[in-house]
């Protein structure tokens, strides 16, 4: 980015435009220099990364709560007004904002009261025996799984690459998840032969911290491993498949878990053995 | 004005509803008000059709006019009225419900984004969601292509804080 003018770029803007990569060849690259260089602008860079979010495919979700009926019936109303008008002059456009108006006021309360129906979220598909229905005792505490599935398919593959790897900063992040849910998530325990650790975080799931972790498994295929303590009774691993995931989940000690990827479910039952291993 | 350019504008404003109330979603933080905003917007660019210039992007220039409108009329009007400020809480409320009520986790991204202030969150909304490069950001919100990337940065910054405390408030501060 050469031409900003009297601008003087901080360093936080500087990295945020390269993680955009918007900035020109030279800078990319001497700021690329001086990530390797300098440890204070590599923490910033992973805090800065941190605040990635899957934001075109959610917002692209919300195009479907779009009223377009409604609204191109009210295009088509001042498009006919025009054209009753017999011109494109400004009177046309005055009568026409009339009518769109009152079709607007009409549209907008019927609206509060009826919001156009929402196509039904992804399919669920669970395994077992012959497409089982999930109760809603079943329902409530899958629920979690459902939501982590559908977070995580809005992620692409690139955005797991990108995380940035540095063990120091990974380190402070685990130690300040342990620290706010009171439990030991470190990078040792976090990390496998076949995982390589990219990033944690905290969601909040109804009010409840949800505790999720990237990798890669295999250098390769994202693989979420998920948390919650959710006062379940014990259960021993098993498999399903949600929004094209396979998933192994368990619960131990009131806290359920979950190893999600598009990974092979043998692979993942048999890293679900190591984790339930390691975390209960 | 032809026939010809009101017909371009009249496909392309068929063709950009949806996209038009989002960022009107985005900058009003209401549905209704989105509603009105696209409304408004179609008025403006029938009018003007005129004006687009056959070849350039006619969603960008739809974009501009809906900018232009919140601006310089919609905000002004609901500041007056005492609701200038959009409460994130109250955001994105459908009734009847909503696709993302589905969808909690991306449900709560879209409130992380809705409770950043106006101005990173419209920035944020071109850069990253409807793909505008820095400079065509600036063009469009009529800023410095620096207070841009302060802006990006500055909302990164607030997202990231985010993962440090999911459940607890979220920052007040105001540009």
């Amino acid at each position: 980015m050469s031409d900003i003018g009297s601008h003087k770029i901080s360093d936080a803007e500087l990295l945020v435009a390269y993680l955009d990569d918007a900035l020109d060849e030279e800078t990319r690259d001497e700021t690329a220099q001086r990530l390797k260089e300098e440890p204070e602008l590599q923490a910033l860079f992973e805090e800065l990364s941190e605040g990635e979010r899957p934001l075109r495919t959610v917002f692209d979700l919300l195009l479907k709560d779009a009223p377009t009926e409604r609204m191109e019936r009210m295009l088509e109303e001042i498009d006919h007004a025009d054209a009753d008008d017999g011109g494109i002059g400004a009177m046309g456009y005055a009568m026409a904002a009339g009518i769109a108006l009152a079709l607007f006021v009409a549209g907008v309360l019927a609206g509060r009261m009826s919001v156009p129906a929402i196509p039904d979220g992804p399919a669920v598909e669970l395994a077992g025996k012959g497409g089982d229905h999930e109760t809603e005792a079943m329902a409530e505490h899958s629920g979690w799984r459902q939501s982590v599935a559908e977070y995580l398919a809005l992620y692409e593959r690139r955005s797991f690459e990108l995380m940035p790897d540095n063990r120091e900063v990974q380190t402070k992040t685990l130690k300040r998840l342990s620290d706010a849910t009171s439990g030991d998530y470190s990078l040792e325990k976090l990390t496998t032969d076949k995982m390589q650790f990219k990033r944690g975080q905290l969601l909040n799931f109804k009010g409840k911290p949800l505790l999720q972790f990237f990798y890669l498994y295999e250098g390769a295929e994202p693989v979420a491993f998920c948390i919650i303590e959710n006062g379940e009774t014990d259960k021993t691993p098993a498999h399903e498949r949600r929004n094209g995931f396979n998933i192994v989940h368990w619960v131990s000690g009131g806290r359920a878990f979950m190893l999600i990827g598009k990974v092979d479910a043998a692979a993942l039952t048999a890293l679900a053995a190591t984790y339930a291993g390691k975390f209960g | 004005m032809t026939r010809s350019d009101h017909n371009i504008v009249r496909e392309g404003l068929s063709l950009h509803l949806n996209r038009l109330w989002r960022f009107g979603l985005v900058l009003s933080g209401r549905p209704d008000d989105a509603e009105e905003l696209v409304q408004a917007t179609c008025l403006k660019a029938l009018e003007k059709s005129h004006q687009f210039q056959p070849g350039t992007h006619l969603d960008r220039w739809l974009f501009s006019i809906l900018s232009s409108i919140w601006k310089n009329q919609l905000r002004r009007d609901k500041v007056r009225r005492g609701e200038g400020n959009v409460n994130a809480e109250e955001t994105l409320v459908f009734d009847g419900g909503s696709h993302l009520e589905t969808n909690i986790l991306a449900r709560q991204v879209l409130t992380e984004v809705m409770a950043l202030p106006e101005a990173q969150r419209q920035t944020v909304f071109l850069v990253y969601v409807e793909g505008y490069s820095y400079r065509e950001a600036a063009e469009l919100l009529d800023i410095p292509i620096g207070t841009v990337m302060s802006r990006l940065a500055a909302a990164r910054k607030a997202l990231s804080e985010l993962n440090e405390a999911p459940a607890g408030g979220i920052s007040e501060e105001r540009e």
